[in-house]
């Protein structure tokens, strides 16, 4: 830790000689969209810097003529001759690539980055590049994706849960335009809310998070939206099984502001209303919504302005002549972001996000009524700054504040005239905040240190009322109420990242990485996926921080020229302060959520393969994990350690594309991962003539392996058109897997009536093959 | 106030939306220890009466003619009331040709306000409990109501004010003209939500959930029924076991319910040793 700041603190010491600065922003040379992490790179030179989230970079160098190379992935790389004898500011449009059959010619230096870089179990998602990829009812999803990625485990069947090396659903960051998400879900888990239309590009980092990203212990995934076409107006959209997708983009005023306005609807539940008419279910309806808006107005090269928002909606209603009951549910974000330069080489973004997720049912059977209530809401402001001193270093820090509202479920109700409002449940207030600094320093020619300090702070505060239980009984013996704004409990620590990287020749590289991360909020559930009824609690007198330690080892090699990436790491992570529901807890109203927790460990570790193939004419990856993950709670299965429920010991994935021809492209997916872990009741006893389960073994049984292979096969509509269009045709589960979704037992006969009852374990598929059809158009 | 429905949309959602396929599948499970599971009561006015049988292989079959194989006769069971103490006499039941041991606490009866400690040994095993009788808290009144599609069924309404001191609970059974006293659906309530007040709510009838007619116009009765309505309070251990067994029940076949461990209160076993303050109430509905 000691020896952390202390490298951070002589870091600047080494500045010298003269310097001039190259900086400016990389775009779109068509939409004017700002590119992230674009490679500059000085030609013959391991010299070289990526443009920031905003597009921004800034290289500084000793005077001298150079050949600066500006690439992009589905970019065509520019090269440009710089006299640089003074600072020069240079703003690079890169063309998109046209689609061709031959193989493409690798020209720039920079497709080594996965090498060179300072970094590990970081993932590049350009939203663009996954759209040939099969998908069930032909929905593009984000968070499939990332589940195919090595030690990234999928939830259950067609679930957008996942899990990073053996952590928790609540433990992955997930960061809209830099608004928390706090369920990315609709539909329990089937879809994720990032509409694929709206959705520029995403990163997702499984461990050496940059220290600029916290709060949660296992991984990162940052997904920015498009900023929309500052040249001309264009629109895209989609019509699918399920739902149907527009989006419009344009210049407000020519080259210096842009929108986008993106939605989507769901419309199972007018397709489904002749089929269930007839049914229990008749009465029921499901939709969801999303919107996805955005509008950016640059001042001039110095400032920019961003403002954008998601509006969400899932709502689920039944109504019958007994019980009706209406549930809607949902995220609404809005970010207002503003960029401005210091001077060539410090870049300032200025965030204010608000951001409010709330669940609520309402419902009547008939004169009882009652509404159910939980949600969050938080206001955070953060300033994160860019410096770049010299070509080799680039500094980072910043800070944030967020002052979160919780409401833990509230229930009221009424049964005639009289109404029911308990007071016993109280909303949850706190403060948090963070400071951080980090650079990526080049120690000798082969070994590069990326360094990152975060502390973190967390406040509970009033007013609240906090509980001491008799630590025998659990009963409640004392109570104490605070004020307003009163602490009631605060934690802070710092988090130190550390990566290093070793180069062993040009083409293969070691990597040593060490990462601590502090989580203040919690999801705890005690279902088998993660449902929008979950609750999140913050960190409080009784509930401690998460804590995650990460320690992680990798090889990397690229083959062909870069063509081909490969690595191997190895991790093992450690959790801290782990949550869990007490045995025997069933949700009720009116509690002290708190009552009900168990507090334990966790650990996972496991091996990673990855190869992948990132350009040309045949693309694709495929990732294998071998790992172990598991448990430990005192109170929880007479405190045997137990495996987590995702703990997957193999997970293969196979991902493949090819471009056929100059309008016919063909993707092909395949995946093969061990049974989850699941907990089936082991013996039966009679109380009342009823029959009642008992469990022994928590997570101690084993479903079958899941494994599926899907298809998909893109046309793309004539160039020329004014409407272009494509069809994307594919096959979900192609050789008709019955891959177990739950399982459930069922008796056969009637107890104390039939000679007989035998108890029949009964699994249940979800989805057999699906064919899907899904038209696209963009003007 | 339970919140079982959101158990139950998930079974909806994958049962009926999805076009779920089902098929068998077949599980072998290790070899586990059966346990000793109590099946005791005491109500007031009533003495102690205790069954007690052995948990089974979860995926065994059950055979009719052996039922009698799962109760344990020979134990010894006592009950201790604070000044008291009685050891239960174990009487054979013979139902329908079926011999069940069933023990019986000769000499006691319950009281309300009294705790009772339950002492079983068997098969080696010890197991302890304790339960309370606490007071009785009645019904206001009952009434019905027609339902407007069908003049041949009733629906029950009741009355209750709830005392103004927090943490009553009650568990309820229903009994139809002559038929046997069955538990509600969900059987059992508690007033967090409703502490200290009065208020106006339908009850359902009662449920056996071996017979699937049970369910039939489920909640209603029929017009013409003799209705009596046993209205018990319980301790909050013995709540929680009807609320957690209930909960789990409710649960089964759905793809998001975790497991629940029931809440038994017998220490070294399985089961329920409950005290019951009844009331009872009645009401004829004409045709």
């Amino acid at each position: 830790m000691r020896a952390v700041i202390l490298i951070l603190l002589l870091l600047p010491l080494t500045l010298t000689a003269q310097r001039v600065t190259l900086s400016g922003y990389v775009q779109d040379a068509e939409s004017g969209e700002r590119l992230a992490a674009a490679a500059v790179a000085i030609s013959g030179t391991s010299t070289g810097t990526f443009s920031n989230d905003y597009g921004f970079y800034s290289l500084s160098v000793v005077p001298g003529r150079y050949r600066v190379v500006f690439s992009y992935l589905g970019y065509e790389s520019r090269d440009t001759l710089l006299a640089l004898f003074s600072d020069m500011r240079l703003n690079v449009a890169l063309r998109p690539q046209v689609r061709m059959l031959e193989e493409l010619v690798v020209t720039d230096v920079k497709k080594d980055a996965n090498i060179t870089q300072a970094e590990m179990g970081r993932f590049e998602l350009p939203m663009e590049k996954l759209r040939t990829l099969p998908v069930v009812f032909g929905e593009q999803d984000l968070l499939k994706t990332i589940q195919l990625l090595p030690g990234v485990q999928g939830g259950t069947e067609a679930s957008t849960g996942y899990y990073v090396r053996g952590g928790g659903p609540d433990q992955n960051l997930i960061l809209l335009d830099e608004a928390t998400v706090y369920n990315a879900a609709h539909l329990f888990g089937f879809f994720s809310i990032f509409n694929s239309d709206a959705v520029l590009n995403a990163t997702l980092y499984k461990e050496g998070m940059p220290a600029n990203y916290g709060g949660r212990i296992s991984s990162v995934l940052d997904i920015t939206t498009k900023e929309g076409n500052n040249r001309s107006l264009h629109g895209t959209g989609g019509i699918g099984l399920i739902a149907s997708r527009l989006t419009l983009e344009g210049p407000l005023v020519r080259d210096r502001s842009s929108f986008i306005v993106s939605g989507r609807r769901t419309y199972v539940d007018v397709l489904l209303r002749p089929w269930i008419q007839t049914t229990d279910f008749s009465g029921s309806a499901y939709y969801f919504y999303d919107v996805n808006a955005k509008v950016n107005y640059r001042f001039s090269d110095k400032d920019r302005v961003y403002l954008s928002g998601y509006f969400g909606r899932d709502i689920f209603s039944f109504d019958d002549d007994y019980i009706s009951f209406n549930i809607p549910w949902g995220n609404a974000t809005t970010t207002l972001r503003w960029n401005h330069l210091f001077s060539d080489k410090l870049f300032m973004n200025a965030t204010a996000v608000y951001n409010d997720y709330h669940f609520r049912i309402s419902g009547n059977q008939e004169m009882v009524a009652f509404e159910l209530r939980s949600g969050i809401r938080d206001v955070n402001l953060k300033a994160d700054f860019d410096y770049y001193p010299h070509a080799e270093r680039h500094w980072q820090f910043g800070g944030l504040y967020t002052y979160h509202v919780f409401q833990p479920q509230s229930v009221s109700g009424s049964s005639g005239e009289v109404t029911f409002n308990p007071s016993g449940v109280d909303k949850r207030y706190a403060h948090e905040g963070a400071a951080y600094l980090q650079t990526q320093q080049d120690l000798t020619d082969q070994l590069r240190l990326a360094a990152g300090l975060r502390l973190s702070w967390f406040q509970q505060v009033g007013p609240a009322t906090v509980y001491r239980y008799d630590e025998f009984t659990g009963e409640v013996i004392d109570s104490v109420v605070y004020r307003r704004g009163q602490p009631v409990q605060s934690y802070a620590g710092p988090e130190p990242r550390l990566l290093l990287r070793y180069l062993i020749s040009g083409r293969d590289a070691l990597k040593l990485s060490y990462t601590l991360n502090r989580q203040y909020v919690h999801l705890v559930t005690n279902n088998g996926t993660t449902l929008p009824a979950d609750l999140w609690v913050p960190s409080s007198l009784h509930v401690r921080p998460q804590i995650g330690h990460q320690y992680s080892v990798g090889f990397f090699r690229n083959w062909l020229d870069n063509r081909v990436e490969s690595s191997v790491e190895i991790y093992y992570k450690k959790l801290l302060n782990q949550i869990e529901f007490r045995e025997g807890y069933t949700p009720r109203v009116n509690e002290v959520i708190e009552e009900n927790f168990v507090f334990g460990s966790g650990q996972s570790y496991g091996v990673e393969f990855y190869v992948a193939k990132k350009a040309g004419r045949y693309t694709g990856w495929a990732g294998y994990t071998l790992s172990y993950t598991n448990r430990s709670f005192p109170d929880l299965n007479q405190g045997r350690s137990f495996p987590y429920r995702f703990d997957r010991r193999h997970n293969l994935s196979l991902v493949g594309s090819i471009q056929i021809s100059e309008r016919w492209e063909a993707g092909a997916q395949f995946v093969y991962n061990t049974g989850i872990a699941y907990t089936i009741p082991s013996q039966k006893y009679f109380i009342e003539g009823q029959v009642v389960t008992l469990y022994d073994e928590l997570n101690g049984y084993r479903l079958p392996a899941y494994h599926r292979l899907d298809v998909s096969a893109t046309l793309r509509g004539k160039k020329k058109k004014p409407i272009q269009s494509d069809w994307t045709f594919g096959i979900y589960n192609v050789y008709n897997r019955k891959n177990v979704f739950f399982l459930y037992n069922e008796y056969e006969g009637i107890f104390l009536t039939d000679p007989v009852v035998t108890v029949q374990a009964k699994q249940v598929s979800l989805f057999p093959i699906i064919p899907s059809v899904t038209w696209n158009f963009r003007f | 106030m339970e919140l079982p429905f959101l158990r139950g949309m998930g079974v909806a959602l994958a049962a009926g939306l999805l076009a779920a396929c089902t098929r068998d599948v077949d599980i072998t499970l290790p070899p586990s220890e059966p346990q000793l599971v109590v099946e005791g009561r005491i109500e007031t006015g009533v003495p102690p009466l205790v069954l007690l049988s052995r948990s089974t292989g979860f995926y065994d079959d059950f055979f009719l003619d052996s039922v009698s194989s799962y109760f344990v006769s020979g134990a010894r069971i006592t009950v201790f009331n604070g000044t008291d103490s009685v050891v239960l006499t174990e009487l054979m039941l013979d139902t329908a040709g079926v011999r069940i041991p069933v023990y019986v606490g000769v000499g006691m009866v319950g009281e309300e306000g009294k705790s009772y400690w339950l002492v079983v040994e068997a098969e080696g095993k010890k197991l302890q409990a304790v339960t309370t009788i606490p007071r009785a808290l009645p019904l206001d009144s009952l009434w019905w109501e027609a339902m407007p599609e069908n003049d041949t069924l009733a629906r029950l309404l009741c009355r209750f004010t709830d005392p103004p001191e927090p943490g009553n609970y009650v568990r309820y059974f229903t009994k139809r003209n002559s038929e046997p006293f069955l538990p509600g659906f969900n059987s059992v309530f508690e007033d967090d939500l409703v502490n200290g007040q009065s208020f106006d709510f339908p009850l359902d009838r009662g449920v056996d959930r071996n017979n699937p007619e049970s369910f039939n116009d489920y909640g209603l009765f029929k017009r013409g029924d003799t209705i009596t309505v046993k209205w018990c309070a319980i301790d909050a251990g013995h709540f929680e076991f009807w609320r957690t067994l209930e909960f789990e029940l409710s649960g089964q076949g759905s793809p998001f319910a975790a497991p629940v461990i029931i809440k038994s209160n017998i220490e070294g076993g399985q089961g329920i040793w409950g005290g019951y303050a009844p009331s009872y109430h009645q009401l004829l509905v004409p045709r």
